[in-house]
């Protein structure tokens, strides 16, 4: 058991590819398709392919004037995290935890050598990580009370 | 490791609205508290949850304006809530298989409470921390094995 974290790349986990933006995608259409996909974060590019910002579910609540209706037309680059905090596929997992508990970070983008975006890890991803490699933490526990059936009749 | 979730809770009381407050109150108080839901309450009994994915998904994609949307219309109602005396386990568990990023607790001595990923997170740096202890303990008696043995 010891040692599975320490040894875990960040290029053993499973990650998704990210939505991928340029700077002038407008606002309103990156909301649809962060529902559309089930994501809470997407990533800008250059157009060259190179990151160069994030756009997350806390910048949406937080940068936009909820008192109109004004941000439609608003650009992804006004709202954006500028060169954010990245991580590459050789690091470790512990240094993601790290980066994203420190920073309270919940989408860390995955780039190579050359600041292409690879993946983006979600903080739901280093969770199911973890408690797949330390089953012993999360599974061997007492049958969880409130999964009990609520009903008289047997599945 | 059989620890509690009472283990893991802040001292921070839960951030509350009523459940005929509007969307823009909600977002406003989390803006200000720095935190990323509100616990939706009638008569002091929880309701349901508002998080930055209600926001995105039945607001802002919606195109309505919060101004003009009731957040009882908007919340996830009756959510998954776990109790103090549950094991932390249970709340990884939920976090890891339906995405969960803040979970209700029944708390009987200080009202409601949450769970969020950061207390997990914790929980989770402590498990690494231990686990690198124990590999460094262990590197340790392999290289020292090595002198002279044989």
């Amino acid at each position: 058991m010891a040692g599975k974290i320490p040894r875990t790349q960040i290029n053993s986990i499973r990650r998704r590819d990210p939505i991928r933006l340029s700077p002038t995608s407008r606002l309103v259409d990156v909301v649809m398709t962060m529902k559309d996909e089930k994501r809470g974060a997407a990533i800008v590019e250059d157009n060259d392919g190179k990151l160069i910002g994030i756009v997350t579910e806390h910048d949406l609540r937080t940068k936009l004037d909820h008192g109109s209706l004004d941000w439609h037309s608003m650009t992804v680059e006004q709202v954006m995290i500028s060169k954010p905090k990245t991580i590459k596929s050789s690091q470790y997992l512990h240094e993601a935890l790290a980066i994203m508990n420190t920073c309270r970070f919940r989408h860390i983008p995955v780039v190579d050598d050359d600041n292409h975006v690879t993946g983006i890890l979600s903080i739901r991803d280093i969770i199911m990580r973890v408690a797949k490699l330390y089953p012993q933490e999360f599974l061997n526990l007492p049958p969880d009370p409130h999964s009990e059936a609520s009903g008289q009749y047997g599945g | 490791m059989n620890k509690k979730i009472s283990d893991f809770l802040s001292d921070d009381k839960a951030l509350t609205v009523d459940s005929n407050a509007r969307v823009i109150d909600a977002i406003k108080l989390m803006n200000s508290e720095k935190h990323n839901y509100v616990l939706v309450t009638q008569n002091n009994n929880v309701q349901g949850i508002f998080t930055e994915r209600d926001l995105l998904n039945r607001v802002l994609s919606e195109k309505k304006l919060p101004a003009d949307v009731k957040i009882c219309d908007v919340m996830t109602p009756n959510p998954d809530a776990l109790s103090v005396d549950d094991y932390i386990g249970y709340a990884v568990e939920r976090m890891a298989r339906y995405g969960y990023r803040n979970i209700p607790v029944e708390d009987s001595k200080q009202g409601p409470v949450v769970l969020t990923v950061w207390n997990v997170m914790t929980h989770i740096s402590d498990i690494l921390t231990d686990a690198e202890e124990i590999e460094s303990d262990r590197e340790m008696v392999e290289e020292m094995s090595d002198i002279g043995g044989g």
